[in-house]
């Protein structure tokens, strides 16, 4: 750098600029890395998180007494009317496991088991899927309001993981789908349509497979 | 049976295709005695309007005989004869509750909701025959067509009244009386509609019989323009004058209380840029080029009522929300509710205070289809509205 006239050096407005782009460029890229709710936003449930993204969820308010939404979860019957990429649930003895056949990629059937780790009648059902590569936790409330019963699900798809819990959620929510949180999205959905309506909307003899892409 | 479907741009062929069959137990199937083209049918005729399939059964507007009902439809039998709103609602959800039932949580299946979703923030209900993203729901531009929560839509019809006299409840008359609805209108009103098509008609009609003082309405095409004369209304061919001149004189510099835009996205505003960031399904929505919304902004008094029947899909270009917020305006608009107006409406045609027969220029057989298209996308001077006969 030249010295100018007067003896100060040039230089010194342009170090300036450049130390403020690179606070600006710090502040901004630390403003949009993702990061831990703080106390005002921490209403926001997990699956909203953005540091999170392994943590799907979805709510909805259906019209229907909680208990009654509670006790046809819990009893893991007819299932397929709402998730359209289960094949089968079977209760397995009296502790709540069960084990599922789910579709997958390329039409071909995934198996995995899931254990009841909380269950409070009318409220909460908390599980866990062991067995890779579909593991996740789950947990699903009912909470009654004025407008109905709101169904909260969230599906936990990093116990830990990262990449691997990513590939599981995929896997989970492989049919017609490749966004993890439609598969919580429109399984509360068509749980609603039976539940308001006795039926669940189709256009086509399946489950309104219409929707392209 | 035959039906009309949708195989591209300019391209709709008479298919025989399978005969619709009961899905859910409040379905219904219907024999379609008489079935008309929309507007709104053309923008899926010009290949505007994205997640159509080839294939596709096309028909919005349609009436006809029962032939079938699941075993969950206790006020249908076979044989009734019905109207059938466009929109098909289940009845039971928030929205329905509410009487939006445009707006039904319930009808459109979950897999295609994810395209509303991605689009608007939110799905809507599911549509007769106009694209995936409603459902994919096949239309009533057919011999038969299948109607979904058969139970809470569709609109018997008494004996005396000819097809042509109740077609319209279906969508079009609901759509002009909700849009003369939305502006409130008082005794000293003045309306002005910009569009002279069936549903900017059926505006001024309703407008009129809701007490507007003065209703005005604005066009190009003569034709369409005498007919909006013949209804009792003051006419403005935006060619030959410069309207928002015409409007301040006619209404004594203040402007019109309301604006009609029964115009909607013109069709060929939409193209395959795809503007919704969100979006992870490719619906391609462009911008749209609102001149006549544009120029209604302009025109509406300051604190009056903005009502936009007209039907827009993605996002506006140079849209003046600026007059919006400065004017004060209200705007109203939405999918037609069209459960909630049909009886009223059907008693009015009863008793004799709407006619809608006016409208229909030509009534053709349903093999006639392709050619009904192409005359009802470039005749619109002669033609008005086509009634199709499966």
């Amino acid at each position: 750098m030249e010295r100018r006239p007067d003896g100060s050096r040039g230089d010194g407005a342009l170090l300036l600029a450049a130390g403020a782009a690179a606070v600006a460029a710090g502040v901004a890229a630390w403003a949009m890395k993702p990061k831990p709710p703080s106390g005002e936003d921490s209403d926001a449930p997990r699956h909203a998180w953005r540091e999170l993204p392994e943590v799907v969820g979805a709510s909805l308010t259906i019209d229907a007494p909680a208990d009654e939404l509670y006790r046809r979860w819990r009893s893991f019957r007819d299932f397929d009317a709402f998730m359209p990429n289960v094949v089968e649930v079977r209760p397995v003895g009296a502790h709540g496991e069960a084990d599922w056949t789910v579709k997958g990629p390329a039409n071909a059937d995934f198996h995995f088991r899931s254990r009841i780790v909380e269950d409070v009648p009318g409220q909460r059902i908390a599980w866990e899927a062991e067995g890779s590569p579909a593991r996740h936790r789950g947990q699903v409330e009912f909470e009654e309001t004025p407008r109905g019963t709101v169904v909260r699900l969230e599906m936990d798809f990093d116990p830990p993981g990262g990449a691997v819990g990513m590939a599981a959620a995929k896997l989970v929510g492989m049919v017609n789908a490749n966004d993890p949180k439609r598969v919580a999205r429109q399984a509360l959905k068509r749980l609603k349509q039976l539940m308001e309506t006795g039926e669940v909307a189709r256009a086509t003899p399946n489950y309104g497979e219409g929707a392209t892409a | 049976m035959r039906a009309l479907a949708w195989h591209g741009k300019h391209d709709v062929r008479v298919d025989s295709v399978d005969d619709p069959e009961i899905l859910n137990p409040r379905d219904a199937i219907l024999r379609v005695t008489a079935t008309a083209i929309c507007g709104s049918d053309l923008h899926l005729y010009d290949g505007v309007i994205p997640t159509m399939e080839a294939g596709d059964i096309l028909g919005h507007e349609f009436m006809g005989v029962v032939e079938e009902v699941g075993s969950g439809v206790g006020n249908l039998k076979v044989g009734d004869r019905v109207v059938v709103p466009f929109a098909i609602a289940c009845g039971a959800c928030f929205f329905c509750k509410e009487q939006l039932y445009s707006c039904c949580d319930n009808s459109n299946p979950a897999a295609n909701q994810e395209l509303g979703e991605a689009a608007f923030g939110a799905s809507t209900a599911g549509l007769f025959g106009y694209s995936h993203l409603t459902g994919g729901y096949a239309g009533g531009q057919a011999e038969y067509v299948r109607v979904p929560f058969a139970d809470v839509g569709p609109l018997k019809v008494a004996e005396g009244l000819e097809d042509l006299d109740v077609l319209f409840l279906s969508d079009i008359l609901p759509t002009g009386w909700m849009a003369a609805e939305n502006c409130q209108i008082g005794p000293r009103d003045t309306v002005a509609i910009w569009g002279a098509g069936p549903v900017g008609l059926f505006a001024a009609q309703s407008a009129l019989l809701m007490d507007a003082a003065q209703v005005i309405v604005i066009d190009h095409h003569p034709g369409r323009l005498a007919l909006a004369r013949q209804l009792g209304a003051l006419t403005i061919d935006y060619r030959a004058v410069d309207v928002l001149e015409a409007l301040s004189d006619l209404t004594g510099g203040l402007g019109p209380d309301a604006v009609i835009d029964a115009v909607g996205m013109e069709s060929h505003g939409l193209s395959a840029d795809n503007l919704i960031d969100r979006a992870k399904t490719a619906v391609k929505l462009s911008t749209e080029r609102p001149h006549a919304l544009r120029q209604a902004i302009m025109a509406c008094r300051k604190g009056g009522r903005v009502s936009m029947p007209g039907v827009y899909g993605g996002m506006a270009d140079s849209f003046p929300l600026g007059a919006v917020m400065q004017k004060g305006l209200t705007i109203r608009t939405g999918q037609t509710h069209v459960q909630r107006y049909m009886p009223m409406l059907l008693d009015l045609i009863e008793g004799g205070r709407i006619d809608t027969t006016f409208l229909v220029s030509h009534e053709m057989p349903l093999s006639q289809g392709p050619e009904a298209y192409d005359m009802f996308r470039n005749r619109q001077n002669e033609v008005t509205k086509v009634v199709l006969r499966p």
